[in-house]
């Protein structure tokens, strides 16, 4: 009895851990960053596709803080909490179409700073592409891009074919109300990357060249949504 | 850096404490000879989380929260089971020793390797995979500042140093007041410990009950402050607990402590009827200033 409650505890824990240590999923597809500050919480970008998505919360502030991905009626999809002051972290949630609140609670206290974002539908079609744009990225400009307008309401396709020989480029387009919408990431040259993006508010959208100074050099422009 | 700081220092505090009363315990039963299981407890528990820690954090492979907290919360009642079962066999050892300072237990009354190893290593793998994560966060901050792990380090240095006080002190005391204190204490944290398992469980979906709050004080308790970071590293006080962890905080504390101090004052069935048992007598001392013998019949 002595010896055995001890041996046979730690087999369960050894069990417990191995369990546990095996139901470990891989990070998402998605990519939201989160910079949460002593009194802000900056999330781009605000609509995404469904599925794995991985949130990596910065925090710029002087507190300890978490972060909460909450569903319908403050239903916990996804936290990370212990954020020390200066330093990163990152967790993975599956997220079904609708929207979510993400929240920001420096202190780890209270409601939080929130901020909502929308997930549409599923991940292979999202709300039905109503028409598709070819875009070239090369060095350092676009084509395709030229008198290109929408409506608001409106779903389009962007597919950016990088054509520069040495280069990665990006297409991030960002809305009227600075928030980034959605983007297709570093893309090798010769290679091809889509975004399926939803125009819900009209205004002025802007598209550019995230990485380094491509924007400076010309990887940049505008384009308007009207009112539906 | 200090916010980090106390982060270590809550971190690390709690696992001090109960490592450094069971190196107490093994130098006053004259059992030094024990002590690499300890070590080996501590070490296994320090390497797996940081091992773990560092796989979630540079790996592509990330644990849903609901996996951390149903693991957190295991591994809170594994902790409890083992510390309540170290306070009650070490009760029983302090039954049959005198108030010495130091002294050899019966071997049969010893805690053996295996419980010794194990409960160390509970203790610090408790929290060992939620610090770990914080701590790789840290050094993967030391790109753009040292200060984050600077900080974080000095804290759980800090909260060795104090685990080690705490063995000074419980060393210089005498055997019976050792178990009497070591142990009351003990049940005090692992009622919070239990309290914040249930908390985990519930987070993580497995115990219903997570927005059941039983009260609130976060509006002017910081728990992020230097009294907040003591209360939660050493009692796990929580400024917002549910009304599962309160009731479950004391349906542990009070029939334990309640058995554990009748244990403690009680004469105990010794065969020698002669014998002076002095850990019902210096209970009794505080109480009233009666003589301290007491016969077991």
């Amino acid at each position: 009895m002595r010896t055995t409650f001890p041996k046979v505890a730690l087999g369960g824990v050894a069990l417990l851990v191995l369990t546990v240590g095996c139901t470990s999923k891989d990070k998402g597809q998605n990519s939201v960053a989160v910079t949460a500050t002593d009194s802000a919480c900056e999330v781009a970008p605000t609509q995404l596709p469904s599925g794995l998505t991985t949130f990596v919360v910065t925090n710029k502030g002087g507190d300890v803080t978490e972060v909460y991905v909450y569903g319908e009626d403050d239903k916990v999809m996804g936290e990370v909490e212990n954020i020390g002051p200066g330093t990163s972290r990152d967790f993975t949630v599956d997220l079904g179409g609708g929207s979510y609140d993400v929240a920001c609670k420096p202190g780890q206290k209270g409601d939080g700073i929130r901020t909502e974002i929308t997930v549409s539908g599923t991940a292979t079609t999202q709300a039905a592409a109503e028409r598709s744009v070819a875009v070239e990225g090369y060095d350092f400009g676009y084509h395709g891009m030229m008198g290109f307008s929408a409506t608001a309401g409106e779903t389009v396709e962007f597919t950016l074919t990088n054509t520069a020989t040495d280069v990665q480029h990006e297409f991030e387009v960002t809305g009227p109300d600075g928030t980034v919408l959605g983007e297709i990431g570093p893309t090798d040259p010769g290679k091809t990357g889509t975004v399926v993006l939803t125009f819900s508010r009209p205004g002025t959208y802007v598209y550019e060249c995230g990485i380094s100074d491509h924007a400076d050099k010309g990887m940049k422009g505008e384009f308007t949504v009207s009112a539906a | 850096m200090f916010t980090n700081f106390l982060i270590g220092l809550r971190e690390g505090l709690e696992a001090a404490i109960v490592v450094g009363i069971l190196v107490a315990y093994l130098v006053k039963t004259d059992r030094r000879d024990k002590l690499p299981a300890i070590w080996i407890g501590v070490g296994l528990a320090v390497g797996v989380s940081l091992a773990f820690g560092a796989i979630l954090t540079y790996g592509s492979s990330s644990m849903s929260f609901e996996a951390q907290e149903a693991f957190g919360g295991f591994m809170s009642i594994a902790a409890v089971t083992f510390v309540t079962w170290m306070i009650f066999w070490m009760r029983k050892a302090a039954r049959s020793m005198k108030g010495e300072l130091h002294g050899k237990i019966d071997a049969a009354m010893a805690l053996g390797p295996a419980a010794l190893a194990v409960t160390a290593a509970i203790a610090v793998g408790r929290e060992g995979l939620e610090t770990a994560l914080f701590l790789w966060s840290n050094i993967q901050a030391t790109g753009s500042s040292a200060q984050p792990i600077t900080g974080a380090v000095l804290g759980l240095l800090t909260a060795v140093v104090l685990g080690y006080l705490i063995y000074r002190q419980a060393v210089g005391i005498n055997m019976a007041k050792f178990f009497t204190i070591t142990g009351a204490l003990l049940i005090v944290v692992a009622a919070g410990v239990l309290a914040y398992g249930v908390h985990d469980l519930q987070e993580a979906g497995i115990l219903p009950g997570i927005s059941n709050t039983a009260f609130d004080i976060s509006s002017w308790y910081t728990a992020t402050s230097w009294y907040g970071t003591l209360l939660k590293g050493l009692f796990n006080f929580s400024a917002n607990p549910t009304v599962l962890e309160v009731v479950v905080w004391f349906a542990y504390l009070v029939p334990v402590m309640i058995l554990f101090i009748r244990g403690v004052r009680a004469p105990a069935p010794s065969p020698a009827p002669a014998t002076t048992v002095t850990e019902g007598g210096s209970a009794a001392r505080a109480a009233a200033p009666t003589p301290p013998t007491v016969t077991a019949s």
